[in-house]
Formats: structure tokens, sequence, C-alpha cells
């Protein structure tokens, strides 16, 4: 069997919308309700979660994660000290000195997506499982056409995947990949492994970046949890 | 100058789960949409324009006068990013068929109950403010990494809006646009009109397209215990 691993990304700023992961929503703080999420998809056999941040850390003990040292000059992505390549090797020699492998399979969670369900992780490991040839199933939702460019030197906007000849409807489907992968670390070192979606409703591909997101999170989440017993079943017309 | 506005109300929109009468804390979507615009100061002239029957049939609603909608109009697709002069000609003969040709004009989206009159305020004054635009419309700035799924089965995912390995906050902005707008009547019948941007609040982006997006809308206007204060919008312009 496959050893997996789960890994979260997570620093205690935030570039966005500050300390973010510990941002209480009904009263838990997001990278909780993450980190929940990969434990009850129940395949995962250690999930990490990488932080420089005290408090992250004391959330993924709680939960029954591992917490593991990130130096602060792995912090910010634009510091110019480190590469990635480095941030990826300091990860797998902790990982490796808690399981002895780096893992076969790795669960890496965007706290900022943390609707996303257990079972949509247990569907997308079960596609990689099955499919030989696919080194990566990444969570994607839809994306409505009709978007505009805004010309840096007049503002002007340009369309974009916005033909006026067609409707809505009618225009290609285009999906936004959410920052949910399932990868198989063999298949991907082999080469020519492929990288497939796996589509979510737009309410599970929900994306927590500001402030202006927390009403519509907190409805995302009752309705996810069955809570939303103050809203009266509504008809559709008046 | 005459500011005017119309709501165009069209059968064929009409057709999905919410409908123009549909309810949202007390107020019908399209009364919402007339209340806001009555708010304008500035706004001389305010109609709904129609092709359906029932609503036809009122005369006026909120005070406001109904008229059935030039046929031509029934098809357009109120995309207001088009510099197709043919589209604008007409939109230009119908608007003055109707009586509402003002020299500012709203053209307000009634699936967009939320759009503030602050908003629409500070659209028109960036509108005049400006030296040269023809139109101002809505934004709201969306994320990339964006594909298209070739095939259809999720298997084949060919990079649209994208750059593996590039933080998803340099990527070049993209930005949603609805159909709602404001124009001036003598800049947008010059060659290649501007149109730019002006963001709007998350709330008031909220398009009401669904019974899903009702009950969004119901709980996050209940979370703010009362309707949304025209005072308390924070809109921005992020273009020009």
């Amino acid at each position: 069997m496959p050893t997996v691993i789960g890994m979260f990304v997570a620093r205690g700023g935030g570039s966005t919308l500050f300390r973010k992961n510990t941002y209480l929503i009904l009263g838990k703080p997001i990278i909780q309700y993450a980190l929940e999420s990969c434990i009850k998809a129940g395949f995962i056999d250690k999930i990490f979660v990488w932080t420089e941040d005290e408090e992250i850390r004391a959330i993924a003990e709680k939960v029954g994660a591992t917490p593991l040292h990130r130096p602060k000059d792995m912090v910010h992505y634009h510091n110019g000290l480190r590469s990635l390549h480095e941030w990826n090797q300091h990860r797998t020699e902790q990982v490796m000195l808690h399981l002895g492998t780096p893992g076969d399979v790795c669960v890496s969670f965007n706290c900022n997506n943390f609707l996303v369900r257990p079972e949509t992780l247990r569907e997308m490991y079960r596609t990689l499982q099955e499919k030989e040839e696919l080194g990566t199933v990444t969570a994607a939702m839809p994306v409505r056409p009709g978007m505009a460019i805004c010309h840096p030197e007049n503002g002007t906007l340009f369309p974009f995947w916005n033909d006026p000849q067609f409707s809505y409807d009618e225009h290609p489907l285009l999906f936004r990949k959410l920052g949910v992968v399932i990868a198989d670390r063999m298949r991907l070192h082999r080469g020519k492994a492929r990288a497939a979606l796996h589509m979510v409703a737009p309410e599970e591909g929900f994306d927590f970046q500001t402030e202006d997101d927390l009403l519509f999170a907190e409805y995302y989440l009752l309705k996810k949890t069955g809570q939303l017993s103050g809203l009266k079943e509504r008809s559709p017309c008046a | 100058m005459r500011v005017t506005a119309t709501v165009p109300v069209l059968a064929d929109n009409d057709v999905s789960a919410v409908k123009w009468s549909s309810m949202l804390r007390g107020t019908t979507l399209l009364e919402r949409v007339i209340r806001s615009a009555q708010q304008v100061k500035e706004i001389d002239g305010i109609a709904v324009l129609t092709n359906i029957s029932e609503l036809i049939k009122k005369n006026e609603i909120q005070g406001v006068p109904v008229m059935e909608i030039w046929p031509w109009a029934v098809i357009h697709r109120f995309d207001f990013l088009t510099c197709d002069s043919s589209v604008l000609g007409q939109q230009e003969l119908a608007l003055q068929k109707s009586g509402m040709n003002g020299d500012v004009h709203f053209t307000l989206n009634w699936q967009m109950p939320l759009v503030s009159s602050t908003t629409l305020e500070r659209m028109y004054h960036c509108l005049l403010e400006s030296k040269a635009v023809a139109r101002i419309v809505p934004i709201y700035p969306i994320d990339p990494n964006i594909y298209m799924d070739v095939g259809g089965k999720g298997e084949t995912p060919f990079s649209v809006w994208s750059q593996p390995g590039r933080d998803r906050q340099e990527v070049p902005q993209l930005f949603r646009t609805w159909s709602l707008c404001v124009h001036h009547k003598q800049r947008l019948a010059g060659v290649g009109p501007t149109t730019t941007g002006f963001r709007i609040p998350r709330l008031e982006a909220l398009e009401i397209k669904t019974t899903e997006n009702m009950n969004v809308a119901e709980f996050v206007l209940e979370r703010m215990s009362h309707k949304i204060s025209n005072h308390k919008s924070n809109g921005t312009p992020s273009c020009n």
C-alpha cells in the first residue's frame, strides 16, 4: 500500500488577509476545518503542517496533525533568500525523519479552500489510483465566461473569453484550479504523467481570501454542515 | 444635461427560478433596483423596459413607467464592452424611441439588486470626471489559474490564464463584468468608445440568477442586520 501524506503549507501572516489561516469562522480557525476534512477523508496516513507560527502549530497538534518546523527565511515567497526547490527539500527531509519515506502520494491542501469535502478528496484519490497515466489530480471549479482585462495605461476594459456572438451558455467551459492537489510522487518522477481536474461545485470551491468573503464563507459553511435552519424554504416566485 | 436610467426586464432572462418579482427580504428584485436608482439624485428619469405582458399591464411600478421594449432590444445582449458601431447605433435609436436617451444613461440590471445608489452615483461621477471615457461598468477581480477542459472529461486541462509556478497575485488581473452600465451619449458615438471598470464591493457584485443566489443574498443581508445602507458602500474606481 502506498504511503499517503497530507501537506499543509501554512504561515502565520498572509498576503490577502493578515493571519488568514487562523481566522475564526463560526468560532473555528479555517485551518482547522481544512485539517479535519483531510482527517475525515480517511486515506491519509499522516498529515503535516509546515509552519513558522506557534498558533498554527498548536491547532495542528490539537487535531492530531504533525507540525513541521518552517524556517523564517522560507516564509515569504519573494524574499530572494531560498529557492522553492530548497523549500520542498526542507519539507521532504523532515517528513523522512518522521516516516522514513517522503511518502508515495501527497495531498497538498491550501487552507483558502477549507470547504473542500472529505468525499471529494476520496474521489480524487480513487481517480489517481484507477488511472495509471495520471500524476496529479487537482480540484477545480467552473468559471463563468464574460471577463475583461484592464489596460494598464488608460484603464480600458478589453473583453476576455467573451464573444458577443454567443451567449455565456455557449462559451467553451473554463475551470479554475483550486489549491487542493493529490500527486503521485513516483509517477511524476517517471515523467510524462498527465494532470487531471476533479470538478467541484462553486460553493465547495469557495476561495477565502479577504474579509469581504467572510459572510459568504459563513453561509457556505452553515449550508455544508446543515445548520441553515434560520433560512426559510424559498419558493421560486413571489 | 439629462440623466436617464432604464431597467430592461426580458422574458428570456425570466425563465429561470428567479424572476423580477422574486422577493428578497420583503421587496421584489426589480423594486430594489428601482429604489436604488431613485435614490440617485442625479437621475432625472427612470423606466422599466420589458416584453413581459404581466409587467406591461402594470403601466408603472414603484412610481416608474413600464414601457414595452423595442423588438430589437429583445435580442440585445447588453454587452457593454462592444465597440461595434452598428450595435451602438441601434441602441441609441432604441433609446431615442423610448424617450430615455439622456446625455448620460444608466442601464440597470434587475438581477443585481444589491448595487447601491452610492455605487451608481460614484460611477456617474467617475464618468463625468474622466475626459474620454464613454462607458463605465462594474467590475470585480477574479482569480487566475484558469483552464479549459479539453474533451470535457477533466483529463486534459489546457492552460488559458495561468502560469505554473507563478504566484497567482502576479498574474495579470482579470475582472468579472456585468450587464450594468452608465454611458455618455456623445462619447459613445465616437470611434472605438472607451469602456472602463468601477470596482464594486463583493456583496453588490452578487448576481441573482438562482434560488441559491437568493438564499446567499438573504443570509448576507440578514447578517448585516438590515438592508444594505447606501452610506456604507466602499466601492472605489480601480481603473483610470
